[in-house]
């Protein structure tokens, strides 16, 4: 018992471990902290790996287009777990397509955060109390135009097959 | 490493699960792990499994096929006493009918949900 | 109030001393408890059905990680070992031995929080917040190697994430000497305090005769001279190659359950030390292919005992069934008889004895 008095006194004359936050800043992260997600268009393939892979279904590709398959890309930081699972499948990674960067995005408050490199919808919705509405409505949109894709997609097959059929005939 | 357990299942039916358990284990040698079920379809499987403390890699599972839902299933408390735990687990999630089993221990009351963990519900 | 002198106290699911959400009803009559009921379904969140309807997989990993906060490497071991044996896929070396280093860490920071606790718990706060600080050094070791402090998902299937470079390296062995001085010294308070003897020992007495019959786990089966330990009956990772020994004691009561607990994190340290030293060469990850089909079972070391999987799968990219006992779900018959005959102000040291993760038990 003596002992933890002796402990105790010489405690008195170190310096404090804690931080006195918000007083001081918060320690800054070293090396490999898992941050936000960020996205380059201009080199994505869309092979559709990391919207399959994503544990809660937080980036979702929406077909506009459906003639000229253009797609777009949306991406929801406040259903992420930040895991980095999509960082490990995407194929062009290392190129840069999509990387993990030590950013942090605040919760959701007086505004949104705006960065072209966070996806289409985030862009487009400025009032924070509508967002997770919005959400909701585009993965029955993005649903519905892959149902419509696909369905696109078996029309062409079977006019091409008739086509040829017919061409063999004559 | 690839783990590469011996498992030795033995097959019991409802009547004579309770005397086969009572003659094979023995306190000093053998571990009692859990109670496992299995749903397929219209009826269940059910394992008792146990281990061992001086083998490596070794468990002994016992094993009854196609039990339907409201057969009484024997309880086996008197034989090893921390077994009501796994017992009201089933009980509640599955919807058997074990005996001096009660209900409720996971699931408020709710006249929706009945046996979840059954795959037509 | 039910006649006569009893009178029911509830020690509920909001209590200032219990750190996790469980309920017990004593039944006490001149502060001597003779009668207990346990209610432990506050947190059940259907992760067992949630793993078979909506997730495949190649991502139900990351599901059943975020089952518990302190132990979340168990879980996340017991997945990926059951359904490597079903895909037939062969870790390499480097990666069991990242693998390792893992594992033993978390155990290390587990056990100082929870020898932390029953020191608060029983009026020593000097000693909880001295632990606690030098847990900190643990902490920032994982955040070195994994990049998170408590959910590290650092488990693929077919090997790890990231790997050890030569810098990290140095770095956990310069932070791992410090600690192994400062917990010595912890180790002289738990060991050699005369108010914390008073409060702690003989209080809860579990023989080896009810240590086996009710099949107890972990370290307070460890504390009541039961050899048991899944590392050593189960391998599932090769612990024989760094000099692995199982930790005793034989009084078997909350004093002892402690310094089961120190020996071990001074074991843990030693083995640390001797994984960073002997990495072997080699790449991480090897590729995966198929779907899994089949049954297995799978037993694993978490910090409070023995974790037990069964995964079945049906040859398509949706799992059958997902089964997990933890080791409080196995020693809560034990803690209910404990409470008999025991004073009503030591109860709480009782409960944070035993470590009790009701996350993990109610999932």
């Amino acid at each position: 018992m003596i002992k933890m008095f002796v402990e105790s006194f010489k405690n008195l004359f170190n310096k404090p471990d804690t931080i006195k936050y918000p007083f001081e800043p918060s320690p800054e992260p070293k090396g490999r902290f898992r941050g936000t997600i960020h996205y380059n268009e201009e080199l994505c393939i869309f092979c559709d790996k990391c919207e399959n892979i994503c544990p809660p279904g937080a980036i979702k590709f929406e077909i506009v287009d459906i003639e000229n398959n253009k797609r777009e890309y949306n991406y929801n930081p406040y259903l992420c777990i930040y895991c980095g699972a999509c960082v490990d499948e995407c194929p062009k990674a290392d190129e840069g397509c999509l990387i993990q960067s030590d950013e942090r995005i605040s919760p959701l408050g007086r505004e949104l955060p705006k960065d072209k490199k966070l996806g289409y919808l985030i862009n487009r919705v400025s009032n924070p109390k509508e967002f997770e509405k919005a959400w909701d409505e585009l993965e029955i949109r993005a649903k519905k135009s892959r149902d419509e894709y696909a369905k696109f997609k078996k029309q062409q097959r079977l006019s091409k097959q008739k086509n040829k059929s017919t061409l063999k005939n004559t | 490493m690839i783990i590469n357990p011996q498992i030795n299942f033995y097959e019991v039916t409802l009547d004579n699960v309770k005397e086969k358990i009572k003659e094979f284990y023995d306190r000093e040698k053998h571990h009692y792990v859990t109670i496992n079920a299995v749903d397929n379809g219209g009826n269940v499987t059910i394992d008792w499994i146990f281990s061992d403390y001086n083998k490596k890699h070794v468990l002994y599972v016992f094993r009854i096929d196609g039990v339907e839902y409201d057969k009484l299933i024997p309880s086996i408390i008197d034989i090893i006493p921390s077994s009501w735990i796994a017992e009201w687990e089933l009980t509640d999630l599955f919807g058997l009918n074990i005996e001096n089993a009660p209900k409720g221990l996971f699931l408020k009351h709710n006249p929706n949900v009945y046996a979840p963990l059954r795959k037509d519900s | 109030m039910t006649g006569g002198n009893k009178i029911i106290v509830p020690f509920g699911s909001q209590h200032i001393a219990l750190p996790e959400p469980v309920s017990f009803l004593f039944t006490t009559e001149n502060e001597i408890i003779k009668d207990v009921e346990v209610d432990v379904g506050y947190v059940h969140r259907g992760i067992e059905k949630a793993a078979i309807t909506k997730f495949e997989f190649t991502n139900v990993a990351y599901l059943l990680t975020r089952v518990c906060g302190f132990c979340s490497i168990t879980h996340a071991s017991g997945y990926h070992h059951g359904i490597e044996k079903l895909l037939n896929v062969e870790v390499p070396k480097r990666a069991e031995y990242i693998r390792m280093l893992v594992v033993e860490l978390d155990r290390i920071h587990s056990h100082i929080l929870a020898n932390g606790h029953v020191a608060e718990v029983v009026g020593y706060e000097n000693l909880f917040m001295q632990s606690v600080r030098y847990r900190e050094k643990v902490m920032e070791i994982l955040e070195l190697v994994t990049g998170n402090r408590i959910q590290y998902d650092i488990y693929k299937i077919g090997g790890v994430r990231k790997d050890l470079t030569p810098e990290i390296v140095e770095e956990v062995k310069q932070k791992l000497n410090q600690l192994k001085n400062e917990m010595l010294k912890i180790y002289d308070f738990y060991d050699k305090d005369y108010t914390f003897g008073l409060k702690t020992k003989g209080i809860s007495y579990v023989s080896y005769d009810m240590a086996k019959e009710y099949n107890a786990v972990g370290p307070i089966a460890r504390a009541s001279g039961v050899d048991t330990d899944t590392r050593k009956e189960f391998p599932y990772l090769p612990y024989d190659e760094i000099g692995f020994e199982v930790q005793t004691m034989s009084e078997g009561d909350v004093w002892a359950r402690n310094m089961v607990r120190q020996k071990e994190v001074l074991h843990s340290i030693d083995l640390c030390l001797r994984i960073v030293d002997n990495l072997p060469e080699g790449d991480i990850a090897t590729k995966v292919k198929g779907r899994p089909k089949g049954e297995v079972f799978v037993r694993v070391e978490a910090p409070r005992g023995e974790c037990f999987y069964y995964i079945k799968g049906n040859g398509s990219k949706v799992l059958e069934r997902v089964r997990i006992r933890v080791p409080t779900y196995s020693n809560i018959p034990l803690l209910k008889e404990l409470f008999i005959g025991e004073r009503y102000s030591d109860a709480q040291a009782i409960v944070l004895s035993f470590d009790p993760c009701m996350s993990c038990t109610a999932r």
